[in-house]
């Protein structure tokens, strides 16, 4: 049992952060790129509003990679 | 029609031209009129009008009578010497130039030049990306100088990739004139990539694990194919020494001014060392004796910490720790980029086909270096300007143009 669940609890450790990053980053995309038609001169604050959200998945790997490291040896 | 007479016969012809001039002498140039010029062209003959625009914005600061003349302007402080000296020796004593202190200037806010050393003068490329640091503040472009490279190589960390992109960054270089954007990315990436082969001989890496496998190559620092843990600590531990840095910096920034903000990040400053040392003591790194007084500092600190930024402030030093944390997807990034090379190589070795095999592996580490460069750039431009600027940029410095900028060409009047 625990060998099916330690992956499994791996997997969603990172698929789950990185829907929420991929939500999160699909009402940003819109919303920026509306800006953008306006003021071009935001580029820089669309890429770095669009990356905020990356954090969350990033996170959600190093917790998988703590998970698979720790429990599943 | 309209621009080919914008173009040959200079601003003079345009439609507006009249009322532009009666605006220009006695307010600055309204923002709406060069939106309705932008509006109108396309973006090519824009930039010859908007040249023009400025070229009257300049002719504001002229003042003139038939005898004599105003010419108002600013100047960095290091180039007026050479400015009284050239027009002393040109006109003699008939032109007077008088400085004026900053403290007597009521006009608008004085506007920024970026100076520094020509080792990092490419990363001010990076600096102003962002809007520029307000006047008297830090321009932190040698500090991404220094950091921006070396997450880089972290990331990519691979002595194979780092040639291949010093060999582009060169063959950029080659093509870019002087002072040039496409110099500036070229030196930049040039920079990545020694920091990135430096790294890749610290972690042992050639094309992944293409150099253990041919001449024996050992990782002197760390392997990060399967010492994940140990990366891992390592990119908190310089995200760490960033977020202090960059705290240490704002400190800086608030003390002329602001008392109470640099008591505040400070606060936070010292805050952040202390949790280093609890837990360094708590997995027993340092001796266990430095928990307590630690911790008193802590619960010291966090009352005046509150006091000095107010009830939102340990909010604040929450997202501070979770920016130290972020700096976790340099280990994350690295991972990827050394797997997905280790991946290729065995691919060459596990399809029936050794030419197909050899193909296949070639097309992967493309694929790989492709990302090798691109996920670095973003995100260590991304650590800069949300972690570490965050902590201290104050962002509102107008671009200095000097006057030479704004000639119109072609359009003497």
């Amino acid at each position: 049992m625990e060998a099916f669940l330690i992956p499994l609890s791996a997997a969603l450790a990172v698929s789950i952060p990185a829907l929420a990053t991929g939500w999160a980053q699909s009402r940003i995309g819109p919303a920026i790129s509306a800006s953008l038609a306006e003021k071009p001169e935001l580029s820089t604050t669309a890429i770095l509003l669009v990356a905020i959200p990356e954090t969350m998945a990033i996170l959600g790997f190093v917790v998988a990679v703590l998970i698979m490291l720790r429990a599943g040896g | 029609m309209l621009l080919d007479r914008a173009q040959s016969g200079g601003l003079a012809s345009l439609p507006y031209a009249t009322s532009l001039e009666v605006v220009t002498r006695s307010a600055p140039l309204p923002a709406v009129l060069v939106a309705t010029v932008r509006d109108r062209v396309p973006a090519a003959r824009a930039g010859v009008i908007t040249k023009a625009l400025l070229g009257l914005a300049a002719r504001e600061m002229v003042a003139a009578t038939p005898r004599s003349f105003v010419v108002e302007g600013w100047i960095p402080a290091a180039g007026f010497p050479k400015l009284t000296q050239a027009l002393a020796a040109r006109f003699g004593g008939r032109v007077v130039v008088e400085s004026v202190a900053r403290e007597d200037w009521e006009g608008e806010s004085a506007p920024v030049v970026l100076q520094n050393p020509r080792l990092f003068r490419p990363f001010e490329t990076i600096t102003r990306m962002v809007p520029l640091p307000a006047y008297g503040t830090i321009d932190p472009t040698p500090f991404v100088a220094v950091f921006f490279p070396m997450f880089f190589g972290l990331i990519l960390g691979d002595i194979g990739y780092g040639l291949v992109l010093a060999v582009i960054a060169l063959w950029l270089r080659h093509g870019g004139a002087p002072g040039s954007t496409r110099r500036a990315v070229a030196e930049v990436l040039g920079a990545g990539a020694a920091f990135a082969v430096a790294f890749g001989i610290a972690f042992g890496e050639f094309f992944g694990d293409l150099g253990a496998r041919w001449f024996g190559l050992h990782p002197v620092l760390l392997d990060r194919e399967h010492s994940l843990l140990a990366f891992l600590g390592l990119a908190i531990a310089i995200g760490a020494v960033h977020i202090v840095l960059g705290l240490a910096l704002g400190v800086y920034n608030a003390s002329r001014g602001h008392p109470r903000q640099a008591v505040g990040k400070g606060a936070s400053l010292v805050m952040v060392l202390l949790i280093v040392v609890v837990l360094l003591a708590a997995i027993e790194v340092l001796p266990h004796g430095f928990l307590t007084p630690a911790i008193i500092g802590l619960l010291v600190l966090f009352p005046v910490l509150v006091l000095a930024e107010g009830i939102i402030a340990p909010i604040e030093f929450l997202s501070t720790l979770s920016n130290i944390l972020s700096y976790a997807r340099i280990m994350a990034l690295g991972t990827a980029s050394v797997m997905m090379a280790v991946v290729a190589n065995e691919l060459a070795g596990s399809v029936g086909s050794v030419l197909v095999g050899v193909l296949f592996a070639l097309l992967f580490h493309l694929v790989n270096f492709a990302l090798g460069i691109f996920a670095p750039t973003i995100h260590g431009l991304r650590l800069h300007y949300v972690e570490f600027f965050g902590k201290f940029h104050s962002p509102g410095g107008q671009a200095y143009r000097p006057f030479a900028h704004w000639r119109p060409s072609g359009h003497a009047g």
